[in-house]
């Protein structure tokens, strides 16, 4: 009986650690990533996706228009892993013209655009989000193509 | 960084490293087709419970992965830090209803899946989990004059969440099933609705103390062998296949092998050598050796893993059992706390025990039991007023030697 007694005892504390520990768990692991991410490059930010191994598939995680010098909103998704992520990007160039010519009644008009906007998207591979918040800012690189990141 | 995020970090750091380190993910086919090989699981619990109609038996147990990194989830997005969960519990009741008549109750429940925070009852369920359900259930009925037993149920299948990354699946699926033995030869089959879906012929050979068998001898060395037909579907064409399971007893119902063949065309798909050291199987030791195969890339892998048994936990690593039921989990520590016993009469014993454990009950005669007036008794208890007397029987000897007279 006192056996019983003790193993009771023991089934007891096996019991509440267990219906704990799922609750405890939650104290130092997230299983949400808050992401915030500050622009500090010349470019215009348009969103950040995590996009498939593959490359053909995306789920768009910030879905700001973030200009530059400008941080967008906190987006709260529940990507915690290793994921690939895309940073798409838009740019004003000043190479050249795009002009449009329309013939009408013998007489030509042209419309053009000297401003052409230049989409870019930058791939990081096997990014590690932990979880909780994650804040980024994005630079121009060095060598002046591309973007440079960094967690804060 | 704050002081106490960096605390937290620190606390966490050790242990995330040395599992996360070893640790392989899940794939998201694995945990898709998990309802499957539940389903196969509890009915093969079914067909094993009623080998022995007249018995009552209790299972529960859950998986526990304290760490996120331990079980991750990948999908074609990338490797997802979560939790792969299995909760079950299982329930046999027996009632004797005339002398040789048994009737029977079963009910197999499990929960399992994957999500983004562990959980006891109440999932988060997160964008990239599956929580799933499989409950079967039914009644059986046994005849100890002719040793027959005939049992049917139900099996549900239902999907309580599923993410985006998983394939679409019937959130409530019905199945029925039916077991039949005779003697030591069972079949048990199950159907979707009209369609068929597996056929398992089994020949239990070997003698069980518990059942009425010899304790030793050459008939507890005859194989256990089971043969089941499933029905399988890859890439929209008909793939059955046939596993052939053989469990022999190598020593003394101590020592046991089991391997496990695909047939027509997968072949060899695991083996395992198993230590009970006692057969009531309260405790185990096993060590497996696991095919992996994946057709798609066709290419395959040995891998070996251990795992021990006891009342209340279970713990492996890359272990055969594990790979099969928990999404082909491996490269990590698998620890289940879990309860069985099965008993019938005085007899308790674990899961498919052989015989009953030594722990049972035994009346033992005492010896010179003294007479039932004590005489410590007092002699009028009727008045509470009454002087009360002790009279003592026998002599009382005392030594008195040279070492206490001092």
């Amino acid at each position: 009986m006192k056996a019983f007694k003790n193993l009771s005892v023991l089934c007891a504390l096996l019991a509440c650690c267990v219906v704990l520990s799922g609750c405890l768990s939650h104290w130092f692991v997230d299983s949400s990533t808050r992401l915030q991410i500050e622009n500090k490059s010349s470019k215009t930010i348009t969103g950040v996706d995590i996009v498939s191994d593959d490359g053909t598939e995306y789920i768009p995680w910030v879905q700001d228009t973030i200009r530059p010098g400008e941080k967008s909103r906190v987006y709260e998704e529940d990507w915690v892993g290793t994921f690939n992520i895309r940073v798409r990007t838009i740019e004003r160039s000043t190479m050249g013209c795009a002009c449009d010519h329309l013939e009408a009644k013998e007489e030509i008009f042209s419309t053009c655009f000297c401003s052409v906007y230049i989409n870019d998207a930058y791939t990081v591979e096997d990014l590690e989000f932990s979880g909780g918040s994650e804040y980024v800012v994005f630079s121009d690189s060095e060598n002046g193509h591309g973007l440079h990141y960094e967690f804060k | 960084m704050s002081l106490f995020r960096s605390i937290k970090i620190a606390l966490v750091a050790i242990p995330l490293a040395l599992t996360s380190a070893l640790a392989d993910a899940v794939d998201v086919d694995a945990v898709a087709s998990g309802g499957y090989w539940t389903r196969d699981e509890q009915l093969r619990d079914v067909g094993d419970l009623l080998l022995f109609g007249k018995m009552s038996f209790v299972d529960i147990g859950m998986n526990y992965a304290p760490l996120p990194t331990q079980i991750p989830l990948k999908s074609k997005f990338g490797e997802h830090n979560g939790f792969a969960v299995r909760h079950h519990f299982s329930l046999m009741a027996s009632h004797q209803i005339s002398q040789n008549n048994y009737l029977s109750a079963l009910l197999l429940f499990e929960r399992s899946g994957w999500d983004g925070e562990d959980f006891l009852f109440f999932p988060k369920y997160t964008d990239f989990g599956l929580i799933r359900s499989v409950t079967t259930w039914g009644l059986g009925y046994t005849n100890t004059t002719v040793d027959y037993s005939v049992a049917a149920g139900m099996q549900h299948q239902n999907v309580e969440f599923v993410g985006d990354v998983f394939p679409a699946e019937n959130d409530s699926l019905l199945y029925t099933w039916a077991n039949l033995r005779f003697g030591r030869i069972s079949a048990q089959t199950e159907f979707h609705r009209t369609h068929f879906r597996m056929l398992r012929l089994s020949v239990d050979l070997e003698d069980r103390e518990l059942f009425g068998g010899a304790s030793s001898g050459l008939w507890t060395y005859m194989p256990n062998i089971d043969a089941t037909i499933y029905k399988r579907e890859l890439e929209g064409f008909d793939e059955d296949f046939v596993r052939v399971n053989w469990e022999q007893n190598l020593f003394a119902q101590i020592l046991y092998a089991e391997v496990s063949f695909d047939f027509p065309d997968d072949g060899f798909h695991s083996a395992a050598l198993k230590l009970y050291p006692e057969p009531s199987r309260l405790f185990s030791v096993e060590f497996t050796c696991l095919r992996r195969r994946a057709m798609a890339d066709n290419w395959d892998d040995l891998m070996f893993g251990w795992a021990f048994e006891m009342p209340l936990v279970r713990v492996g690593y890359n272990s055969a059992y594990e790979y099969d039921h928990l999404f082909h989990a491996k490269g990590t520590w698998f620890v289940e706390l879990q309860f069985n016993m099965g008993s019938f009469g005085d007899a308790l014993f674990a899961k498919n025990g052989r015989k009953s454990t030594p722990l049972q009950t035994r009346d033992v005669k005492r010896k010179n039991t003294p007479d039932k007036k004590s005489e410590l008794i007092p002699l009028d208890s009727q008045s509470a007023n009454a002087p009360k007397t002790i009279t003592a029987k026998g002599i009382r000897y005392e030594k008195s030697g040279s070492e206490g007279g001092k």
